[in-house]
Order: C-alpha cells, then structure tokens, then sequence
C-alpha cells in the first residue's frame, strides 16, 4: 500500500515538475490583480458569421412583422353562414349509414292498434303472411 | 476567530502558490492560460473580500475549493459564449504541454507517457487522486474541495487509483 503511494505520489510529482517552469510568478500575478477591478476575462473578436447571423435573424423578424400587419385580422364567419354551417351539419349522414338497415326495420319502428287488420300495420306484408301460410 | 485579514492572505497564497498554480492547472484540464487567469481571478477575489472564508474548513481546502469554483465558471461561460459564437465545433483541443528546452528528449518522451497515463482516468478521478497524492489531502478533504460526498470521494478514488496504476504499469512507469 505504502508502495503504491509512494508511486503516484512520484507520479504526480513529475507530471508537475514540468509545468513548474511556467507557472505565473506569484508577485506578478499578484500585481496584476491589483491593476485590475474587474476579473480578468479572455475575450476573442466577434467571429464574421455571428454578424451574418444576427443581420439574418433581424431580417426574419422583420419579415415575420411585416407578413403580420400585411394580412391583418382574420375574418370571422357571419351569422347566416354559421346557421348554413349548422343545417349542413345536421343532415350529413354517415357513408356507412345502409349497413344499419336492416330488412323489415320500419315493423320496429311502429306497433299494432288492436281490433285492426294487417293494414294498420306499417311495411310490406307479404312476407309475413307467406311465413304464417308455411308454417 | 478572528478574521484573517488581507495581509493574512497574501501570506496564505503565497505560500500555497505553486501548489495553486498545479491545482488550477488540474482544473483547466491543462491549460495554462486558463489556469494562469483562474488563479489571477481567483487572488483578486479572496484579497478584495469578494470570496468569503467563513472557516469551515482550512484555509487550503477553501482556497482549492474556489479555484475549482472559479475554473468551473470559466468553463460554463467559456462554453456559453463559444455556443453563441458558433465556435464551439472548432474549439481548439488543450495545447499540448511545451516541452522543456532543458530537458532531454528522453525526459519529454516520459512526460508525454505520463500525460497518456492521466488521461486513462476520469476528470474527476484525476482530481481525486491528485489532492490525496499530490497535495496530501484526505479524502474527506477532497470531498470538500469538489463538493462532492465523501463516499462519492472514496469511490473516485478507488477505481481511479486502481485504473492509475495498472496503466502506468502497462506505459512502463
């Protein structure tokens, strides 16, 4: 164990020597600390492309702005069209509304008054009577 | 306790200098520009009272555990502004280490192996192990240096030794 720390205890020891030489002399650093009032803060030039792309923001903004105002509000539908709106709504049928109807539907749809004959019964009876007949 | 005043603390950094350099330098991932203005930001916060000792802990442990701070800062702000400069898809990788003019071509040869051999180690194994080898913390000390847990610490410190060593033994070191 004790070899091992010794080991990288040497390990970090020259991997520093080497950067020893240009570490920043203390007073210097110290000095320069001094002259300054604002931490020090490395800055670079403003890169051409950054400018291109501002200008290019600014520019689809301002297109953005003008597109906006160009087309102004958007018009509200009136009264009678929303009333058309409404019935044309209320007669759609479904594409897949004949397959809800089913043969003899319209004898579920009224019943028999007593004391009355076939007639007063809605639909076409032919088929019952052929089914009475039969059996 | 008395407040250590700025004369104080031109003795403490002082004395932990070099050892402030070599940690800032740890900090920067190696560069030594960064390293040089975070030590410079770093002094000109502690003497005009802007970074604030509440004794804690050491006056070495704080005074690491800012230079970290003030390195991590730099980064993220570095980063920020390389983002909205459109420079960070070529940032520059860390400028290798200059060798010494002095030194013999053997002895560049093996600072570049020991460089190999820290880069098999995390970042943060790397400080780990450096304040406990190089700097002759504890790890509870290092804990608070980078603000981490202790067992976080410990942990760091396990595998990165354990990762150190078999690759120095691998480069030959």
């Amino acid at each position: 164990m004790t070899d091992e720390r010794e080991h990288l205890k040497k390990f970090f020891g020259d991997l520093h020597e080497a950067d020893d030489p240009v570490a920043p002399h203390y007073r210097a650093l110290i000095r320069a600390a001094d002259g300054n009032t604002v931490p020090p803060v490395r800055t670079a030039p403003l890169p051409v492309p950054l400018v291109t792309l501002t200008r290019a923001l600014a520019l689809a903004f301002a297109a953005g702005v003008l597109l906006l105002a160009l087309r102004g509000p958007r018009p509200t539908p009136s009264d009678d069209e929303a009333v058309r709106l409404a019935t044309s709504l209320g007669d759609w049928q479904a594409p897949t509304d004949f397959l809800l109807q089913t043969p003899a539907a319209e004898f579920l749809t009224s019943a028999p008054r007593l004391g009355t004959g076939m007639e007063s019964v809605a639909g076409d009876h032919t088929d019952l009577i052929e089914t009475e007949v039969t059996q | 306790m008395n407040p250590m005043t700025r004369e104080d603390w031109e003795r403490v950094l002082e004395e932990h200098h070099l050892a402030s350099f070599r940690w800032a330098l740890t900090c920067c991932r190696g560069d030594r520009e960064e390293a040089r203005d975070v030590l410079q930001t770093v002094y000109l916060n502690v003497l005009a009272g802007r970074a604030r000792f509440n004794g804690d802990a050491s006056p070495t442990t704080w005074l690491f555990s800012v230079i970290r701070r003030t390195a991590m800062g730099r980064r993220r702000g570095g980063l920020v502004r390389g983002i909205l400069l459109g420079q960070w898809a070529r940032r520059r990788p860390d400028p290798p280490a200059a060798p010494d003019p002095r030194a013999g071509l053997e002895a560049a040869e093996r600072t570049a192996r020991l460089r190999r051999a820290m880069t098999s180690i995390s970042a943060r194994q790397r400080q780990v192990l450096e304040l406990v080898f190089h700097h002759d913390m504890t790890i509870e000390q290092a804990a608070a240096v980078l603000g981490i847990g202790v067992g976080s610490a410990r942990t760091h410190y396990e595998r990165g030794k354990r990762a150190l060593l078999a690759r120095l033994t691998e480069e030959g070191l």
